[in-house]
């Protein structure tokens, strides 16, 4: 049996390719003090393809107990039909439990609907990335833009 | 010839700058609610507002209570359920008159839909034997259980009403009548 070398390089380069790709998939989350970092969750099947929620940051430091010390936290959050994020949470730092996907803060919080229809801000805050939950412990302002031609356009 | 086309260009400059200035009409309304605290569930779009909840609704209603439960709009772009409890207290500014209508409840109902033409947008009032709803004018009092502010129609419906006429100082001997003593 003949081995054509090209085939062999061809199999190694899709494997290298596969397990890269897989590699993406996982959350990645920094094991010392990294820049730049985000971990991704993806709704369940079918829709096991598009993600869910992009949790980053732009520098993460380790802290005792498994824990996180993110600045410049990012939360973008999809549904299943829009490509671009739908809502974006931001806060200058927090402290992440990477394992119980929590997410806390006394620190600011800004959180924007990308369509400008709510606004968000407030004071102290815990994120739990399972449930998409956010409790905001003080000072919280909202405001909310309402259509005000919506019974018109219904009407039509 | 480089005049004329100096001229249509200044011409049509200034009708881009006339369009760009021009005072558009808005076509968001700003609802604001401030308060201690809040819970948002991003999954289904409810937020769930405690402590000294402070709401704006330009430019004729404003709230306060101590809880209140919002589920935010979707693509539609307007509220639908809105739920506030505990120590209630509305001010509606009245489209024809401008008076303020003072509104206390222990709970209120904010309901809107949309069916083809018709729109309901009605806020319902509710409290309990002791203190029903109450809507306060300057001369009088109606209190009802439940009272429904129809906002679509821009009126009160009573059940049950009680009025109560408050006295006026008039009564008393006229504005310059002494002031009563106690002792």
């Amino acid at each position: 049996m003949k081995i054509n070398p090209s085939k062999i390089l061809f199999a190694l380069g899709a494997a290298i390719f596969l397990i890269a790709a897989a590699n993406n998939r996982a959350q990645q989350l920094p094991i010392g003090h990294a820049t730049d970092f985000s971990s991704v969750s993806y709704f369940e099947p079918p829709d096991d393809q598009k993600i869910q929620m992009r949790l980053s940051g732009a520098e993460a430091s380790p802290l005792p107990g498994g824990l996180l010390d993110v600045k410049q936290l990012q939360v973008d959050m999809f549904n299943r039909t829009n490509v671009n994020a739908v809502v974006v949470v931001k806060a200058p730092q927090c402290t992440y439990a990477p394992l119980a996907g929590v997410a806390s803060s006394p620190g600011q919080l800004e959180l924007v609907a990308v369509d400008g229809k709510l606004h968000v801000t407030g004071e102290g805050f815990l994120w739990r990335q399972a449930e998409a939950s956010l409790v905001i412990s003080n000072h919280v302002r909202t405001t909310i833009a309402v259509d005000i031609f919506a019974d018109k356009k219904a009407a039509l | 010839m480089k005049n004329i086309i100096f001229l249509f260009l200044a011409c049509a400059g200034g009708l881009a700058l006339a369009q760009t200035n021009a005072p558009q009409a808005p076509t968001h309304q700003l609802t604001e609610i401030s308060s201690d605290s809040a819970d948002f569930d991003l999954n289904i779009h409810r937020a769930i507002y405690l402590g000294h909840v402070f709401v704006v609704d330009p430019p004729r209603v404003t709230m306060q209570c101590e809880w209140l439960r919002v589920d935010l709009p979707g693509a539609g772009g307007h509220l639908t359920n809105v739920v506030a409890a505990t120590n209630v207290v509305i001010d509606l500014v009245d489209e024809k008159s401008g008076l303020t209508n003072h509104v206390t409840s222990d709970r209120a109902v904010y309901y809107y839909s949309q069916h083809g033409t018709v729109t309901n947008e009605t806020v319902t009032f509710t409290g309990h034997v002791n203190s029903p709803p109450k809507v306060e004018y300057p001369d009088y009092t109606i209190t009802s259980e439940p009272l429904v502010w129809d906002r679509a129609a821009n009126g009160f419906h009573f059940n049950n009403e009680k009025i109560i006429f408050h006295q006026s100082t008039n009564s008393l001997g006229g504005t310059n009548a002494s002031p009563l003593k106690l002792f």
